[in-house]
C-alpha cells in the first residue's frame, strides 16, 4: 500500500512539474469526512481572509471549525490562488494580513511548504482546508472548489 | 534610539504579570529555531519602518505623537527618529485554542525601556470558535487604526494623521478583552463579519511633560474600559468605538504650581480665589476622566482605497488635550503605485484662556504660567497631505509624502516650538521604507 502511495506521489510530483508549465487549475481540498459537499469562492475567501472560522453547514449539525492551511508568502501558487479566488493582489493581501496579524486580531493560517504537504496534512485532519495544484490531488482528500486560471 | 536604555535596567518597574510574560518571551526566543508547520509551535514575524523627514522651519519640530521629545527640542532638524521603528512578534500555539503572543517595538518615545517597548504580551483563548479572550498586555482598541499604528506596511500613508492619532499615545493596555465574531448575510447578500469587542484594564506611558534632566511624567490610565463594534464586508470596514479611563497620577513638575494655586484658592479673595480654584482643577491630570469616541470607515476594492474617521475626545480637565478631530483620505492603485491625498483637522474643545483678574505679585509666578500651560496643550490645526506608496516588492513599500500644516494661534499642542517663534504654516516632507517579514 505504502509503495503504491509513494509511486502515486511521485506521479503527482511529475504531473505537477508538467502541469505548472501549462498553468494548472487550483483545487480547494478538505478531508473526505468533512460534511461540506462543495464551497463557493466567497466561502473559501472568508476562511482565507480570517473573516469566517467554521465551515458553513446546513444548521442541523454543529459548525465544524476550520484549520486553514496556507502556502509560503512568496509562493507563485498563492498569488494565483488569491487572484482567481477573490481578485486580491498579493501585495494588497500581505498588507491586509499585516494589519490582522500585528494587531493580534487574527493570527495567520499555518503555512505548509508545498502542495504535496497540503494534501498530506488535509488527508489526516478532519477540520483542515487547503488549496493545491489540482494535479496534486489524490483520493485521500475531497475537492470542494476548483478554480480555473 | 536616543533614550533607549538597555532592556534590563528597568526590571524593577515591571509588574509581576509582565515579568512572567518576559520569561515566556525569553523561553520562546530560545526555541526560535524550532520549525513550525502546524498551528502548534512557534511563529516569528515582524515589521518595520525606516523613515526620514524634513521640515522647512527652524523654530518648530514635529512629533508623531505627544510621547516623542525631539533631541534638540524645536531646533531639531531633519532626521530619522520620528517615524523609524521596528517590531518583532512571537506567536506560540499551545493548542488549537490557546496562543501566546508577544510583540516588542523599538521606536522613539520618551523614556523608552523594555516595559514601554513591549506592545503585546498576552495569552489568547478561544473557549468557543467565535469568541476570542485575551489576557495580559493587549493593544488599545480606541479608534479605527489604534491597534496597528506602528505597522506602516499596513496603511498607505507615512503615518496615521497626527491630528487624529497624535494626541493619544496609549498603545497597549494591561488587562483583558473579549471579542465575539459573527458572520451574517446582509441585505445586499454580501457576507458581513461583525466583531464586538469589550476591553478593560490600565495603561501607562512616559510623556515629556515638565521635562528636564529628571523631568517627565509617567502617565497612568486607570479603570480603562472600551467597547467597539466593527463590521467587515468584502470592501468595507466600519467601526464604532468608545473608550474611557481615569488618569491615575499627577505631573511631578506641577507640584509647586498646584500648591500655589491651592493657597490662592483658599485665601478667600473674591474672584481671584475662584479663578485659582478653576485653574487648579483644569491643570490637574490626576482624576481627570477621559473619553474617546470614534466613527470610522475604510474602503478597499483593490483599485480605490478610501478611509475616514470622525472622533471626539473629552476630558474633565483642560490640561489633557481633547476636542473634535477628523480625517479623510483617498488613494488609487495604479499597478505598483498608489498616489493618495488626505485632509485632517483637529479642533480643541477648550477655548484659549486669558486672565480675568490681577493677582499682583503672583501674576508672573503662578497666574501666567497656569494659563500658559492650558493654552499650550491645545491642538488646533489642519493638514493637507499628498503622497504615494510604491509596492516595489511583495513585503516592502516605499512611501513619499508631503504635509502642509496650518496651525492656529495657541494650537501648537502637537509641535515642539520656540515660544518666540512665529511659524504658523509648516511643510513636512517624509520618506519611509515600510516592510514586514
Amino acid at each position: 500500500m505504502r509503495k503504491i502511495l509513494n509511486s502515486a506521489i511521485a506521479i503527482c510530483l511529475l504531473s505537477l512539474v508538467w502541469q505548472s508549465a501549462v498553468r494548472a487549475d487550483i483545487a480547494v481540498i478538505v478531508h473526505p469526512d468533512n460534511p461540506v459537499p462543495s464551497m463557493t469562492p466567497r466561502e473559501v475567501s472568508n476562511l482565507y481572509l480570517g473573516r469566517a472560522r467554521s465551515f458553513s453547514t446546513d444548521g442541523r449539525t454543529a459548525p465544524l471549525s476550520a484549520s486553514v492551511y496556507e502556502l509560503p508568502l512568496d509562493c507563485a501558487l498563492r498569488e494565483t490562488f488569491f487572484r482567481t479566488l477573490n481578485g486580491m493582489d498579493i501585495k494588497q493581501l500581505n498588507a491586509y494580513w499585516a494589519r490582522l496579524r500585528f494587531s493580534g486580531e487574527v493570527l495567520p493560517p499555518a503555512t505548509l511548504p508545498d502542495s504535496r504537504a497540503v494534501v498530506e496534512t488535509v488527508s489526516h485532519k478532519r477540520s483542515a482546508i487547503g488549496y493545491v495544484d489540482a494535479a496534486a490531488v489524490n483520493n485521500a482528500v475531497k475537492v470542494v472548489l476548483r478554480l480555473k486560471e | 534610539m536616543r533614550e533607549f536604555d538597555f532592556f534590563w535596567l528597568h526590571r524593577e518597574n515591571l509588574s509581576s504579570l509582565f515579568s512572567l510574560a518576559t520569561r515566556v518571551l525569553l523561553v520562546l526566543s530560545a526555541l526560535a529555531n524550532v520549525p513550525a508547520f502546524a498551528e502548534e509551535g512557534l511563529h516569528l514575524g515582524g515589521f518595520g519602518t525606516l523613515g526620514y523627514n524634513y521640515d522647512n522651519k527652524p523654530d518648530i519640530a514635529p512629533a508623531r505623537d505627544v510621547s516623542q521629545l525631539p533631541k534638540h527640542n524645536y531646533a531639531t532638524g531633519p532626521g530619522w527618529l520620528v517615524d523609524s521603528r521596528v517590531g518583532v512578534q512571537f506567536e506560540y500555539g499551545v493548542s488549537p485554542n490557546i496562543d501566546l503572543v508577544g510583540q516588542v517595538v523599538l521606536r522613539d518615545h520618551f523614556k523608552a525601556d523594555f516595559d514601554s517597548s513591549t506592545e503585546l504580551a498576552y495569552v489568547s483563548v478561544k473557549p468557543q470558535p467565535q469568541l476570542d479572550i485575551r489576557v495580559g498586555r493587549i493593544n488599545y482598541d480606541a479608534f479605527l487604526m489604534s491597534d496597528y499604528r506602528n505597522v506602516g506596511y499596513a496603511y498607505p500613508w507615512v503615518r496615521p494623521p497626527a491630528e487624529f492619532y497624535g494626541l493619544i499615545p496609549i498603545f497597549s493596555v494591561n488587562g483583558i478583552d473579549a471579542a465575539y465574531n459573527i458572520l451574517t448575510e446582509d441585505f445586499l447578500a454580501d457576507d458581513a463579519r461583525w466583531r464586538i469587542k469589550v476591553q478593560a484594564g490600565s495603561s501607562r506611558y512616559s510623556a515629556p511633560v515638565g521635562s528636564g534632566k529628571d523631568g517627565g511624567y509617567d502617565f497612568t490610565a486607570e479603570n480603562l474600559v472600551g467597547l467597539s463594534v466593527t463590521r467587515q464586508t468584502e470592501f468595507w470596514r466600519l467601526k464604532m468605538a468608545h473608550s474611557r479611563f481615569i488618569v491615575g497620577n499627577e505631573v511631578p513638575a506641577f507640584a509647586p504650581l498646584h500648591q500655589g494655586l491651592d493657597s490662592v484658592a483658599a485665601a478667600g479673595v473674591p474672584a481671584i480665589s475662584a479663578e485659582a480654584a478653576d485653574l487648579r482643577k483644569n491643570i490637574s491630570f490626576k482624576d481627570a476622566e477621559i473619553g474617546y469616541t470614534t466613527l470610522g470607515a475604510a474602503y478597499d476594492d483593490g483599485t480605490w482605497l478610501a478611509q475616514g474617521e470622525l472622533g471626539y475626545a473629552s476630558s474633565t480637565a483642560n490640561v489633557v488635550p481633547h476636542g473634535r478631530m477628523g480625517y479623510a483620505s483617498l488613494g488609487r492603485r495604479l499597478g505598483e503605485w498608489m498616489p493618495f491625498v488626505m485632509v485632517s483637522t483637529s479642533r480643541p474643545d477648550n477655548d484659549v484662556r486669558y486672565a480675568a483678574n490681577d493677582w499682583g505679585a503672583y501674576n508672573a509666578i503662578m497666574r501666567d504660567p497656569a494659563f500658559h500651560i492650558l493654552n499650550t496643550i491645545r491642538i488646533e490645526q489642519n493638514t493637507v497631505s499628498i503622497g504615494a506608496r510604491w509596492d516595489f516588492s511583495r513585503n516592502a513599500a516605499l512611501k513619499l509624502q508631503w504635509d502642509r500644516t496650518d496651525i492656529k494661534p495657541s494650537g501648537y499642542g502637537l509641535w515642539w516650538r520656540n515660544p518666540a517663534g512665529t511659524t504658523s504654516r509648516v511643510d513636512l516632507l517624509s520618506a519611509t521604507l515600510d516592510f514586514m517579514f
